[in-house]
């Protein structure tokens, strides 16, 4: 018999109320999606939600309150680019920006042809975005509740050979008591390559459910990098699904410094010969935030590399919790695979957890893991104020040399200054 | 002469274990004093203590530097005034620069004195021309400090800092301890290039051969906690081809 507590939270009435009231101003075969996907979510098995992903997250917040949010912003949005942006602009003047905010995507500037907007046509033949054949289990909850609110995508769309030079910068404006669900599809073609900036600005009482699914076909590389600012009184969470061929390279940084929930769940999956993944993730929440990272890498085929590097810095009363998994299938042969979560707890009342996982079914394997917790090390401290320099500045040169390890692999020097001053705004020892 | 060090009965636990039992000691500007001793003896633990490492708590006794009382002051404020250590076992730190952390030590000193911060080129001019004294190459310095260095990179990296911050009492904890013959003349060239009348040095050792190098005024044998013998350099001659035994247990 399937546990049906959760879905008792779930107010299917609101959702049907919700769906038929939206359908009026969406073409009919969105409305079809949304009926699927809610019957979908009838049937979900809610005993997963007790999973190690979920766990230690405030789901019940999101749930509880799915329909006590706003789902149309009526603020505009012009203030919020002119104020919050302009200051950030030195850095990427020749990026091409697209923004986010209040369930839907905008630019205001021309776009290049392999970047397009679902609601600018609502085309049928992007249906396949809301497929749900490739969502893994521990993922469907807010893949199924994304279905469901979701108006808008932003699609990328690469050509053969088409090596894009500016940097694709995605931005998430802030929102205020708002639900939205971002929906980002990112197919790379043969031998193409793109680099993107998907940043979110700090919104407040609000759930954001973001997802992204990237298909990178034989040779195409992807530069992904993801900046979630601190998140105020809001329910985050980020899932990315990344399918890769043969000889394909990604490379994702991350940068999370929390919310009342933030949830970064990443699935990565090898599916070509000498395709290579990889992971780095500074996750950093204050005061009362929590910021927890989830990722599974599955090696489904022969000669595939991943790295997984997630580091945490717990401050105040936060909680941050890891868990990763890097699974090797049976039959596939020469795999590397390399993951570190290495964590500090910079008070008393800062917690984290953490759970590495190596499933490997193939010996011809060469795979590590390994996952420290600790505070500062004090014969560090010892040896800074032994050279005059004092207490603060000696933990706050510490904490940077932590961080400093993962942020200087960033190879773009603009893009690490930007990492950098981000976490010198936002985070004070 | 100025007395920069006056130890006065000094004993030290760390945790249920008293180490140094009564310890006496006087250093004055201009002098180098040697200690040597067995493993476990209380010299390592001397050093520490007078730098103020918070696991090695004085039970009783006094350390004066210069005119100050050292339980007053922080571990931070006794290395702006002129305290430096040496460290036997040097700490590695990925991710911060040797020059980064050269920089802002010379810096807390100058702010801690009073004085403007070193502009950037004129601590960079100071710290070639250092660097170059104890043979560490540039690019060294922009490494994590002592990140990947050999034993005796990071010993030369240690008199690199103390060249950088030109202490007025240094402490060099078995600095010599790995060091090839080529890099303890290295070394030795270093320590010899800082003394003058005005500062002073305190070389904990196992061997004699350093002190071919850097002669002391005197030389201490610590044993139990304490000092039981003062002498010059012909007494570390004598406990290198005779031991420790006929003094331990005459």
């Amino acid at each position: 018999m399937v546990d049906k507590s959760i879905n008792h939270s779930l107010k299917f009435d609101d959702f049907n109320k919700f769906i038929s009231e939206e359908s009026h101003s969406l073409p009919g075969w969105i409305t079809k999606e949304r009926v699927h996907a809610l019957k979908t979510l009838d049937s979900f098995e809610s005993s997963l939600m007790k999973s190690s992903t979920w766990k230690n997250t405030k789901l019940d917040f999101m749930i509880n309150n799915f329909f006590e949010k706003e789902f149309k912003e009526k603020r505009s949005s012009k203030n919020l680019i002119k104020n919050k942006l302009l200051d950030k602009t030195e850095y990427f003047t020749d990026s091409i920006r697209i923004y986010f905010y209040g369930g839907v995507f905008f630019s205001d500037e021309e776009l290049p042809n392999y970047i397009s907007f679902l609601r600018q046509e609502y085309s049928e033949k992007h249906k396949s975005i809301f497929s749900l054949s490739n969502r893994s289990n521990r993922q469907a909850l807010p893949c199924l509740l994304n279905n469901i609110i979701s108006k808008d995508a932003l699609i990328i769309k690469t050509k053969k050979n088409q090596n894009i030079e500016n940097l694709i910068h995605i931005i998430h404006l802030p929102h205020h008591n708002l639900n939205v669900a971002p929906r980002i599809n990112i197919k790379l073609a043969e031998n193409s390559s793109i680099k993107i900036l998907e940043e979110q600005y700090q919104s407040n009482k609000s759930i954001i459910n973001n997802l992204i699914d990237i298909k990178c076909d034989t040779n195409a590389s992807l530069e992904l990098y993801k900046i979630n600012h601190a998140q105020q009184d809001s329910f985050h969470i980020d899932n990315s699904y990344i399918d890769q061929n043969q000889n394909s390279k990604v490379k994702i940084f991350n940068l999370d410094l929390g919310g009342n929930s933030a949830n970064s769940l990443i699935n990565i999956k090898l599916n070509g010969e000498n395709s290579e993944g990889a992971c780095s993730t500074l996750f950093m929440p204050t005061e009362n935030r929590s910021s927890h990272q989830n990722i599974v890498i599955d090696h489904l085929s022969d000669k595939t590399s991943s790295s997984v590097n997630f580091r945490g810095v717990i401050n105040d009363d936060a909680l941050g919790s890891f868990y990763g998994k890097v699974r090797v299938a049976k039959e596939r042969k020469q795999t590397l695979a390399f993951m570190q979560n290495k964590n500090l707890l910079l008070t008393d009342n800062a917690k984290i957890s953490t759970i590495p996982i190596l499933e490997i079914y193939n010996d011809d394997t060469e795979c590590s893991h390994s996952a420290t917790s600790g505070s500062l090390d004090k014969e560090k401290l010892f040896y800074l104020k032994t050279r005059g320099i004092n207490e603060d500045d000696a933990k706050d040169f510490l904490i940077k040399s932590f961080i400093d390890e993962l942020a200087s692999q960033i190879k773009s020097r603009r893009l690490r200054d930007y990492v950098n001053e981000i976490i010198a705004g936002n985070y004070k020892v | 002469m100025a007395k920069i060090l006056s130890i006065k009965n000094l004993h030290v636990d760390v945790g249920n274990t008293t180490i140094l039992n009564g310890l006496n000691l006087d250093i004055s500007a201009g002098e180098t004093h040697a200690i040597m001793g067995t493993n476990g003896s209380g010299k390592s633990t001397l050093a520490k203590t007078i730098a103020g490492h918070p696991d090695y708590k004085i039970r009783s006794g006094k350390i004066k530097y210069m005119d100050h009382d050292l339980s007053d002051l922080s571990i931070e404020e006794r290395s702006n005034l002129g305290l430096f250590l040496g460290f036997q076992y040097p700490i590695e730190i990925p991710g911060l620069s040797n020059t980064a952390f050269l920089k802002a030590s010379i810096n807390a000193k100058r702010k801690y004195q009073g004085q403007e911060e070193l502009s950037a080129s004129d601590f960079l001019i100071n710290l070639k021309e250092k660097s170059e004294m104890v043979e560490i190459e540039q690019r060294f310095l922009s490494r994590g400090v002592n990140e990947g260095f050999s034993g005796g990179e990071k010993k030369r990296n240690e008199i690199l800092q103390m060249l950088m911050l030109d202490p007025t009492l240094s402490i060099l904890d078995e600095t010599d301890s790995g060091l090839d013959i080529d890099s303890m003349k290295v070394v030795a060239s270093g320590v010899n290039a800082i003394r003058t009348m005005e500062t002073a040095l305190l070389i904990i050792t196992h061997y004699e051969r350093l002190l071919n190098y850097i002669t002391p005024d005197y030389v201490h044998v610590l044993h139990n906690g304490c000092i039981i013998k003062t002498g010059d350099i012909n007494l570390a001659k004598e406990l290198e081809e005779r031991g420790y035994e006929w003094l331990i247990n005459p």
